[in-house]
């Protein structure tokens, strides 16, 4: 009997656990939808849009809740704008195409979204973006690179057909992934292969619209204080031509912001972001937003005195922006923080080390038109030892010097910049001594590496 | 005698001028109100596209309920009476001229290569035309995103107009219409 009363109590006890086992189990599967994605998201709204933007929002929260999500989010969806107002275009656009969810309806759509749809409601915004070195400027090289981009990297050189994939591999993954390319359509006015995705800040799309708004304000949530943060500029501004990010992390102002950057406030209204939000400013602060009696300027290049990035340093003009204005603007930035006088001294280094700069740039200039005039120069520069360093010089060694200076990276100014910027100057001194002696060409290029990194 | 017949020929012929004008006058304003009617303008072929498509339009159809633009609301300034009539009369003399003697100028095609960029664009909307009715832009009650979009125009930061971002208020998608009519031409010579 009491045997009996033991096993009924272990039968009751397996019996609640089994059904409450599977109860758990049954609750967990997920019950519709797509079984790779992380979950599905039921989106129902009642008010504040449109119906046929509401089915937009629907289906997609649904087919790609990662967007839907990152939308839900933005300061965009608080002001009722929506997949709609965004990727519907007209008819006659030759963007235009019909997703599964439009099909056979007068809605017509674009996967790509160009910055003259973001200038219906950011016309300002827009208008100084596109007179910047970050629209047009930005995305001529892979327009007019032609032989560097397809016979070079693209392996033209080695057999590479012009009609190969393969051709096209190098472009798609790395030149129009910063200073962006044109997007191509097919017959059915998607995009074709290798010319989108990207995410080049100069990308130039079907409608006439150049630039990209998503480079810094990353979709679908666009925000403000993300293109206020470094890490937005790093996608592109790293690296060993241009170091800007790891120039700034080594910076003052860098390090102030990695010890304390989390405690600041990133999302203030815009012109209102003052010193205080932060403690130390950002790429924005000083290249964009507003601060003191200067507003926001969406043009990087309106506070700027030299070009730093080209062969030889010269004061900005004419489509490069007003390199004089440029330096007043900058000095009114750092006014805001910094005396008169630490201004002036940091200025003055600055354009102490471009005239440094300068110096090697036109040596070596005048090297290269002797060796030319003599008949000494390779016709292909990149198996000549001498016009290898000479790009370095001014490419990679001499922009890590000058952007270090400008910047306040003594590491880069100086182990990566005029360190280098010297033994590149002597090797490229031995190289021409070589050939004047000599009346000739060494057989084989006396740069061996990529790049004195 | 002579003198006092005079000063009534005088009168008499300021009299029948005055009246001449006044009926002349009626008979312009009466002129200058039928035609800026819609049936008038859609009265020549060369219109037909555009009177279809602004039919389908947000200005044709109202479908907010209450008034619909016509032709001559947007396509003519606003800004003054004289300078609406004078554009008014320069407008009517251009479109009779290019009615009979500049017929290809307007061939649907004409239109096409001038929407797609490979002509320059000349004739446009008038923005005083558009401000007639939309008075208020920021008006009470507006979506947010409506605000935020009317900001830059209203503080005067921006060059854009009214049609730089409404451009398909009057005409829908001019561009896909007039593809469609040419493909529709074609075909039919075809056949």
């Amino acid at each position: 009997m009491r045997v009996k009363k033991k096993r009924l109590g272990i039968s009751l006890l397996i019996a609640c656990l089994a059904v409450l086992v599977s109860v758990s189990l049954w609750a967990d599967t997920p019950k519709v939808g797509y079984p790779n994605l992380a979950k599905t998201k039921e989106i129902v709204i009642k008010r504040g849009f449109s119906p046929e933007a509401i089915k937009c929002i629907e289906c997609h929260a649904q087919k790609t809740p990662g967007i839907v999500e990152s939308w839900k989010k933005s300061r965009m969806a608080h002001a009722g704008v929506s997949c709609y107002d965004c990727h519907v275009v007209p008819k006659s656009s030759p963007m235009a195409s019909q997703c599964e969810g439009v099909k056979n309806t007068n809605i017509y759509t674009s996967p790509m979204v160009s910055p003259k749809t973001c200038a219906k409601c950011h016309p300002t915004e827009v208008e100084q973006f596109e007179k910047s070195g970050h629209a047009r400027l930005a995305g001529k090289p892979t327009e007019k690179l032609v032989k560097l981009i397809y016979d070079l990297e693209g392996g033209g050189f080695i057999g590479i057909p012009k009609r190969d994939t393969r051709n096209w591999a190098s472009r798609a993954v790395s030149c129009q992934m910063c200073h962006g390319g044109k997007i191509e359509l097919g017959p059915d006015h998607k995009p074709i292969k290798n010319t989108w995705p990207q995410s080049g800040i100069g990308t130039r799309y079907p409608d006439g619209g150049i630039g990209n708004c998503t480079v810094c304000h990353t979709r679908h949530t666009f925000s403000i204080a993300e293109a206020r943060k470094p890490e937005a500029c790093a996608s592109c501004h790293l690296g060993p031509d241009h170091p800007d990010i790891e120039i700034y992390y080594e910076s003052k102002h860098g390090q102030i912001f990695l010890a304390e950057g989390e405690k600041w406030k990133w999302n203030s209204a815009p012109e209102t972001w003052e010193p205080g939000d932060y403690t130390a400013p950002t790429c924005a602060t000083c290249h964009m937003s507003g601060i003191g009696a200067l507003k926001t300027t969406h043009n990087v290049n309106e506070r700027l005195k030299w070009d730093l990035v080209h062969k030889k340093s010269v004061v900005r003009s004419g489509e490069r922006g007003d390199g004089e204005k440029g330096r007043k603007l900058m000095v009114q930035v750092c006014a805001n923080c910094h005396s008169t006088l630490h201004t002036q001294q940091f200025m003055s280094s600055l354009d102490n080390a471009v005239a440094l700069y300068n110096t090697y740039w036109d040596g070596a200039v005048k090297m290269f038109n002797d060796l030319k005039a003599k008949g000494l120069l390779k016709k292909d520069k990149w198996s000549d030892g001498y016009q290898e360093l000479m790009y370095y010089l001014w490419h990679h060694v001499g922009r890590r010097a000058r952007h270090g200076a400008a910047m306040n990276g003594p590491d880069y100014a100086h182990w990566h910049g005029f360190f280098q910027i010297f033994q590149v100057y002597k090797d490229m001194q031995a190289i021409y001594q070589y050939r004047i002696k000599h009346n000739k060409i060494e057989e084989l290029s006396t740069v061996m590496s990529s790049a004195p990194y | 005698m002579h003198c006092r017949e005079q000063k009534g020929g005088t009168f008499i012929g300021l009299l029948i001028g005055i009246c001449i004008t006044i009926i002349l006058a009626l008979l312009a304003g009466a002129q200058v109100r039928s035609t800026n009617k819609i049936s008038f303008c859609a009265s020549c072929h060369e219109m037909q596209p555009f009177y279809k498509t602004w039919q389908m339009a947000a200005h044709g159809t109202s479908k907010m309920g209450v008034i619909r633009a016509k032709c001559a609301d947007c396509h003519l300034p606003h800004k003054s009476f004289m300078g609406y009539l004078i554009a008014k009369v320069r407008f009517g003399i251009n479109d009779y001229w290019a009615h009979y003697f500049r017929k290809t100028e307007t061939l649907p095609s004409t239109w096409i290569a001038e929407w797609e960029g490979t002509k320059p664009k000349a004739h446009k909307g008038y923005e005083s035309g558009c401000k007639e009715c939309h008075k208020n832009l920021v008006a009470p009650n507006i979506p947010l995103k409506a605000f935020k979009a009317h900001r830059a125009y209203t503080l005067g930061e921006t060059d854009k107009t009214c049609i730089s971002c409404h451009h398909m208020v009057g005409h829908g998608d001019l561009l896909a219409f007039m593809r469609e009519k040419v493909k529709k031409e074609k075909t039919k010579i075809r056949r």
